[in-house]
């Protein structure tokens, strides 16, 4: 608390420096973004603080909270009440039909394969160039590589085979992965909601995976939509990957939202199902990132990420990379996340920032403070009013694509520090969004930042140190001072 | 916009709507392309150091930053084109040859 006070002291003083008559604003502002960024609790509580009480004995939205994260989906569906929102529930299921009678071949070998294999061994692929490093140095292993000669027959059970070792050079990001999947079970809620999966719903249309026709008419009738399980696992591993390995950040996360994709190209889900999946993954891997006990277990997996063992490993190949492409990333990671779907609550709310969300950039902006990180998630995150992704916290809003190009706006003055001695990403970085707002940016420490968007916030920029500070891109006017 | 210290670079051309000032131990790296790198409404205040990167295709005279008033000058010009030298006029500062 001291340092925070100091902190805004110094802030202060420089806007009175540069502003002198601007302080009662710069006060003002400071007190508006302390209220933006403060947390909300949820009937649950904050999450970070209950998901253990995750497990099956809880079966209230007060006493478990991934049931009372995802009792969103109460607004459209009720299991005694049927459709509250047919017209939303339809749009859904019609998202995914379209899915499945225009997926190409390839999509159907993919959505194969992450159906079959084990949930986390799904997300490797999002490392990409490093992937064959973690495959051998993590012991990860699978039994589906391509498509069956014949359809699968039915009863066919998902693969057992164990996906990576605990005890391997890098046992202590699998052990990570597996400390968000220990509390990411969906089973309360999916069973409390009973939606039917949209191919029994609108068997016409919805077309199961060709290779999944017999296993999906086998499955038990009680294997519902809501929320889907292989993407809370996506995001669960995905985002213990972007923790790891932020240079990775936002591929991980990519290869998360395709995961969830995937289930739709299946006709295993709908939109709905995945999106509450994305808030909930996202839900248990900050808590568990936040747990103390765990900090330890963090360090080691960051560590042996930045190895031999992973990103200095000879088996590192540049040319192994289904996320190569920025743009291509960010424009599927922003449909995934609505799917296109209409907002039909509020869309006015105001920013919500969910208790200890901020610890997941905290690799990939180490050289901001906590307080920015929930600035960064407070000015990239989704507006309000979309279908399931307005609970009480916010963590259906974050979108943590955009939040890892640095803050969507500049809402008071901001300063910067960057220690180049430090490495990664204190060192070097680029600001991609496109950043707004009336705050000034101040440039400080011996790091580089690059401002890649097109810019037009207007209290202006001071370099104070630094190698290197770029514009590079053009920007019509920057109003500026 | 104010560069105190350390190095302000823009490798595409950009326009500032009001001023700019750089102090002693600040630095601009300007990529010299065809256009004009730095285009400043209202006031300059110049000072520090001007680098020049990435200089080629000049015929002979080129704008590098204009200004609608100027304070002070550049202390150092680094990655001057040979036979180039910076001239400041009330609204321009120009690669000029001698």
């Amino acid at each position: 608390m001291k340092r925070m006070k100091h902190r805004l002291g110094a802030t202060l003083a420089t806007a009175l420096v540069l502003f002198p008559l601007m302080t009662p604003v710069a006060q003002a502002k400071t007190t508006a973004v302390s209220r933006m960024i403060a947390p909300h609790a949820a009937s649950y509580g904050y999450y970070v603080e209950t998901y253990q009480n995750n497990v099956k004995a809880n079966q209230t939205i007060t006493t478990n909270p991934s049931f009372g994260l995802l009792y969103t989906f109460d607004k459209l569906w009720s299991p005694t009440a049927g459709q509250k929102d047919p017209d939303m529930i339809a749009k859904a299921i019609a998202v995914t039909a379209k899915a499945t009678q225009t997926r190409s071949a390839a999509e159907i070998k993919r959505s194969y394969l992450t159906d079959r294999r084990v949930l986390m061994y799904n997300s490797i692929s999002g490392l990409g160039p490093y992937a064959q490093a973690f495959i051998q140095n993590a012991g990860a292993k699978t039994d589906y590589y391509d498509v069956p000669a014949q359809p699968q027959p039915g009863k066919t059970p998902y693969s057992k085979v164990k996906w990576a070792d605990p005890e391997s050079k890098l046992g202590a990001m699998v052990q990570l992965v597996e400390k968000a999947r220990k509390y990411g079970a969906t089973g309360v809620p999916k069973h409390f909601f009973k939606f039917i999966r949209p191919y029994r719903q609108d068997p016409q249309h919805v077309l199961p995976n060709p290779y999944l026709v017999n296993v999906m008419h086998d499955a038990p009738q009680d294997d519902y939509d809501f929320p889907s399980g292989h993407a809370s696992g996506a995001f669960e591993t995905g985002e213990v990957f972007a923790y790891a390995v932020p240079e990775r950040f936002q591929q991980s996360l990519t290869r998360s939202s395709e995961i969830g994709y995937d289930r739709l190209l299946a006709g295993r889900h709908t939109p709905l199902a995945v999106m509450g999946s994305r808030m909930f993954g996202t839900a248990v891997t900050a808590s568990v990132l936040n747990d103390p006990t765990n900090q330890t277990l963090m360090k080691q997996a960051y560590d042996e990420a930045h190895s031999a063992d992973l990103l200095k490993s000879p088996l590192v190949n540049k040319n192994d990379d289904d996320f190569a492409n920025y743009q291509t990333n960010q424009r599927n990671y922003r449909y995934r996340m609505t799917y296109g779907l209409p907002q039909i609550g509020d869309t006015k709310i105001g920013p919500r920032v969910p208790k200890g969300a901020e610890v997941l950039l905290a690799t990939r902006l180490p050289y901001l403070s906590q307080r920015q990180r929930r600035i960064a998630l407070a000015t990239t995150e989704l507006p309000s009013g979309y279908p399931v992704l307005d609970d009480a916290e916010g963590w259906g809003r974050l979108d943590l694509f955009s939040a890892a190009n640095g803050y969507g706006a500049l809402p008071e003055t901001t300063k910067v520090t960057m220690d180049a001695a430090r490495g990664g990403f204190n060192a070097k970085d680029t600001w991609k969004n496109d950043l707004t707002g009336k705050g000034k940016l101040i440039k400080q420490g011996t790091g580089s930042l690059t401002l890649d968007g097109h810019n037009h916030f207007t209290g202006g920029l001071q370099v104070n140190q630094g190698e290197n500070y770029n514009w590079v891109r053009r920007p019509r006017l920057v109003k500026d001072n | 916009m104010k560069v105190q210290a350390g190095t302000l670079t823009t490798t595409a051309p950009v326009k500032l709507a009001k001023g700019y000032q750089q102090t002693q131990r600040g630095t601009l790296a300007l990529t010299v392309t065809r256009g004009t790198a730095l285009k400043i409404h209202g006031k300059a205040r110049l000072a520090g150091t001007l680098r020049l990167t990435h200089v080629k295709g000049l015929n002979g005279r080129h704008v590098l930053v204009t200004f609608g008033s100027r304070h002070g000058k550049f202390a150092h010009v680094q990655g001057l084109p040979k036979g180039y030298h910076v001239k400041y006029t009330a609204h321009k500062l120009e690669l000029v040859r001698r």
